[in-house]
């Protein structure tokens, strides 16, 4: 940084600190840790963050701010190891790496390390790194193949680590998250052996008895998962819809609707949606597509291994039809022309909106 | 098809250019069957590329029966943004260009080399439905290697797209 601006940038931490011991709030400490990420110091930044978490825990703006510098720290700790890697690689950085991959939810690329570490090691922990990066590729992405690959390294992580319970901890934890309840028992118990008497097991394991369905094998909750984009039980986790989003829905159809050459706007949510557009039996008919549309895409870009839907574009002699995926809900805009970017902005605007449509239903 | 599928693959972002046939039987760029083993993380890049080109042609026939009770045509183009990347098939004629995009890259960016692509595509499909006793002596060794003669014959014994319409 310039001299002069770092001593105006150091003048500014100082009135900030002055701000806080006048007056402790949310915002003051937010201010303090802005100037230090200014100066690029990330540690202090985030221990201001985290000091005024403790006074202030229910902060958003703090919590967010401390989540930057953490990822300011992250990133600048993995640059460290790539190139402390390319100069002498050894476990203890490609684990580290790894980890760091993994914590920030890039798994593509803490699959790419524990590869690289497997390659040059060929080790039990190499291997137990790269069943982890896969367990969580998995669990991002839900396609069959991925789930298959990260099995097949839970089993060489075990033969590779005979007498170590986290590849069955990790087999349990997955077990249990498709809903191969069969195989978790079995894991259950051979976590049991290995830790005997361990409460918590215990009860995993009385209730795993109950719950167990020798019929649901692992390839079959794989392609159930693959199907349906949902893990075991995650009907029951789905965040409730938020009923106040609503009624911003019917505008921004609206608003879609109007646009040139716009011919249906949909808000798609489960088994409900909401057309702007087309009535009766042909809005009907149109929500009927765009839900099969949807659906089918969502599996195959699973079964393809890209992961999660974002959007989807059909073009042909009847237009464009585009939809924008969120997680659980989606909105779809028929137009005869191209999609107008103002269009395309209100339409992921729509999707992710998670709205309770069911007492606005068209 | 070679010529055509080749630039398309070298452009910036094109993790990988293939043709597929109407049946799911996949004719790719060489070289490029690694791609699709890097996008769904297995070794066999070309048995993957397989297992993809089925996903894909089963897609594009179940987007099509999705939208058949609206009457609308079978969509020309289809393009899937997903979290690790994204997937265009652009129909042209019987068969389907696949271009698997790099994450990060918005596919409309890429709409220019697809497009182009297509319509190189189209023209060689055009030659290639022409009656082959039309064709000089020299142009059936002179066609790429492998892929391309399978396709040439695959045209032969089935008999042109624009045949086939007229015969439908």
């Amino acid at each position: 940084m310039n001299p002069l601006r770092k001593l105006f940038t150091e003048g500014k931490v100082r009135e900030a600190r002055r701000r806080l011991a006048a007056e402790a709030t949310p915002l003051s400490y937010a201010q303090l840790a802005q100037e230090h990420a200014k100066l690029g110091d990330a540690r202090a930044a985030l221990a201001v963050c985290e000091e005024g978490l403790r006074a202030f825990s229910g902060s958003a703006e703090l919590a967010r701010l401390a989540d930057r510098a953490r990822g300011i720290l992250r990133e600048g700790r993995m640059a460290e190891l790539k190139l402390e890697l390319s100069q002498a690689p050894r476990p203890a950085l490609w684990r580290e790496l790894a980890e760091l991959y993994l914590e920030s939810g890039q798994v593509g690329k803490a699959e790419e390390q524990a590869q690289a570490w497997l390659r040059h090691s060929g080790d039990g922990e190499s291997q137990w790194m790269f069943a982890r990066a896969l367990c969580a590729r998995f669990l991002a992405d839900r396609g069959r193949s991925a789930g298959q690959r990260a099995f097949a390294a839970l089993d060489e992580a075990e033969r590779r680590l005979p007498r170590d319970a986290r590849p069955l901890e990790l087999r349990l934890e997955l077990c249990g998250r498709i809903g191969a309840t069969a195989d978790a028992l079995r894991t259950a118990a051979a976590l049991l052996e290995l830790r005997p008497g361990e409460p918590e097991l215990e009860a995993r394991h009385r209730s795993l008895q109950e719950q167990s369905d020798p019929a649901r094998t692992i390839d079959r909750a794989l392609r159930e998962v693959e199907r349906s984009g949902l893990l075991w039980g995650g009907e029951a986790e789905e965040p409730a819809p938020a009923a106040g989003r609503s009624r911003y829905l019917r505008p921004a159809l609206q608003r879609l609707a109007a646009f040139d050459g716009a011919q249906a706007a949909l808000y798609l949510r489960g088994a409900t949606a909401l057309v702007q557009g087309p009535r009766g039996a042909t809005a009907e008919r149109t929500a009927r597509a765009a839900r099969a549309l949807l659906l089918t895409s969502r599996t195959n870009a699973r079964r393809l291994g890209l992961g999660s839907l974002m959007s989807l574009r059909l073009e042909g002699s009847f237009g464009t039809l585009s939809v924008a995926a969120g997680e659980l809900d989606a909105g779809a805009l028929w137009t005869r022309g191209p999609l107008h970017a103002e269009a395309e902005a209100l339409l992921l605007e729509l999707a992710g909106s998670n709205a309770d449509v069911e007492g606005d239903r068209s | 098809m070679k010529e055509v599928l080749e630039p398309l693959s070298h452009v910036a972002g094109v993790r990988l250019a293939a043709l597929i046939l109407a049946d799911g039987v996949p004719v790719l760029a060489p070289g490029q069957a690694r791609g699709m083993a890097n996008l769904r993380g297995a070794g066999n890049g070309f048995a993957e590329l397989e297992a993809a080109a089925g996903l894909c042609v089963g897609w594009m026939a179940e987007l099509s029966r999705s939208v058949a009770p609206l009457s609308w045509d079978a969509p020309e183009r289809a393009v899937l943004r997903a979290a690790r990347g994204s997937l265009v098939l652009r129909r042209v004629g019987d068969v389907v260009l696949l271009v698997v995009v790099e994450a990060g890259l918005a596919p409309e960016e890429l709409r220019l080399p697809i497009e182009a692509a297509a319509a190189r595509l189209g023209r060689v499909l055009r030659d290639l439905s022409q009656p082959q006793t039309a064709l000089p002596a020299t142009s059936t060794s002179s066609a790429p290697a492998g892929v391309s003669k399978v396709m040439s014959n695959q045209r032969v014994s089935n008999g042109s797209p624009a045949a086939r319409e007229t015969g439908n």
